[in-house]
């Protein structure tokens, strides 16, 4: 049977906001990962710009089985939210007919517009007659409805849409005065 | 230091509150004409997210107690039948010849090839799973996040067969360290 690179996504934002690990979840039980030599990727922005690897510089991140051998590798550079397609690349020294080294998926990074609604929430908390300031209530609702939508373009294979979800959020977070 | 509320508890509660809340709200405003706060089912829901955002991140954070109470407020009346709904899960059902309860219930088994406590050894292919009455034709397998095909020869793949007191599941791949697998089936619960 062929082998079919497959890795995950786990926010980890206890760590740092936007902070995610990324597990190769490929089985190696027809090849083995003696068959690999290397195993890399890459974080692509919409404009096709990649978030290179801060201490290295380079523009792909490495993910080599000798410094990962659990197969985890956590991110910690993204100072913003943002959506990226992921690709990673699997080297095998012994390439297989059927068999998928490269593997792309898209994902939408929202811990900072979460963190300023969690804000919100902590005012209304506060302040309970915030729910009757339709000012508030309609930047917050509109504020919801770009978290939602970024997460649904994801779904819908769509990073390019996410993208615009997010800057219309970091908009309304540089501009706190229209919620009051 | 634990928080003096129950945090995961109000999230499920506000989740079923939501739609009971946006249910009541179509039935006033179909009734009765208007209702004071049309938006309480979308406010629970924005509220709750934020919640859940938050306890993932620290689950001690302190200042949680204030936006869950704010929460548990929203929810409202809504809360006790909300718990009510969430208490029944799955439901119960009589079977007329013999007037006996019986209710159903799902049954996820999670463990990790190569942990102390997987029921499953690096290798093997077969695993027996003991409980009484499964549902025949109610299982799935992930293995890793992803979907393992069923009756499949052509890749890795399972089948699956069911007695009245266990189901029996068999690989046609051995399986690997590392590997986490879930399986699900449903049984039923007679009383």
């Amino acid at each position: 049977m062929a082998f079919t690179g497959a890795f995950t996504k786990t926010n980890d934002s206890a760590t740092a906001l936007n902070a995610f690990i990324l597990t190769d979840t490929s089985s190696y039980a027809e090849e083995a990962k003696v068959t690999f030599s290397d195993r890399y990727f890459y974080l692509y922005e919409i404009d096709g710009s990649t978030i290179p690897e801060p201490i290295s510089g380079l523009d792909y991140w490495d993910f080599n089985y000798t410094d990962y051998p659990d197969d985890t590798r956590l991110v910690t550079a993204l100072t913003e939210d943002v959506a990226l397609r992921i690709q990673m690349f699997w080297v095998s020294i012994s390439p297989q007919v059927g068999s998928t080294y490269v593997k792309s998926t898209p994902f939408d990074f929202l811990d900072y517009a979460n963190q300023f609604k969690y804000g919100l929430v902590q005012d209304m908390a506060a302040n309970r007659n915030l729910v009757n300031n339709k000012n508030f209530m309609q930047a917050l609702d509109v504020f919801q409805t770009n978290i939602d939508s970024s997460e649904v373009s994801i779904d819908e294979d769509d990073p390019y849409e996410s993208q615009k979800c997010i800057e219309n959020l970091q908009f309304l977070m540089a501009n706190p005065n229209l919620f009051y | 230091m634990a928080l003096p509320l129950n945090i995961p508890n109000y999230l499920e509660v506000a989740k079923i509150s939501s739609f009971l809340a946006a249910n009541d709200q179509n039935n006033v405003a179909k009734n009765q004409g208007g209702t004071i706060y049309p938006n309480l089912s979308r406010l629970i829901y924005i509220v709750r997210t934020a919640i859940e955002w938050q306890y993932g991140i620290d689950t001690e954070d302190l200042t949680l107690i204030d936006t869950g109470n704010y929460l548990k407020a929203l929810i409202g009346k809504y809360a006790s039948q909300a718990a009510r709904i969430l208490g029944g899960g799955g439901g119960i059902f009589i079977n007329p010849p013999s007037g006996s309860l019986f209710g159903i219930i799902g049954n996820p088994i999670e463990f990790t090839i190569g942990n102390a406590n997987s029921p499953m050894a690096v290798g093997d292919t077969t695993l027996v799973v003991a409980r009484n009455n499964p549902i025949i034709g109610t299982d799935s397998v992930y293995r890793d996040n992803t979907v393992v095909q069923r009756d499949l020869s052509d890749r890795a793949s399972y089948t699956v067969s069911y007695t009245t007191i266990s189901v029996t599941f068999v690989f046609n791949v051995p399986v690997v360290f590392g590997e986490a697998y879930q399986l699900n089936f449903l049984r039923y619960t007679i009383n």
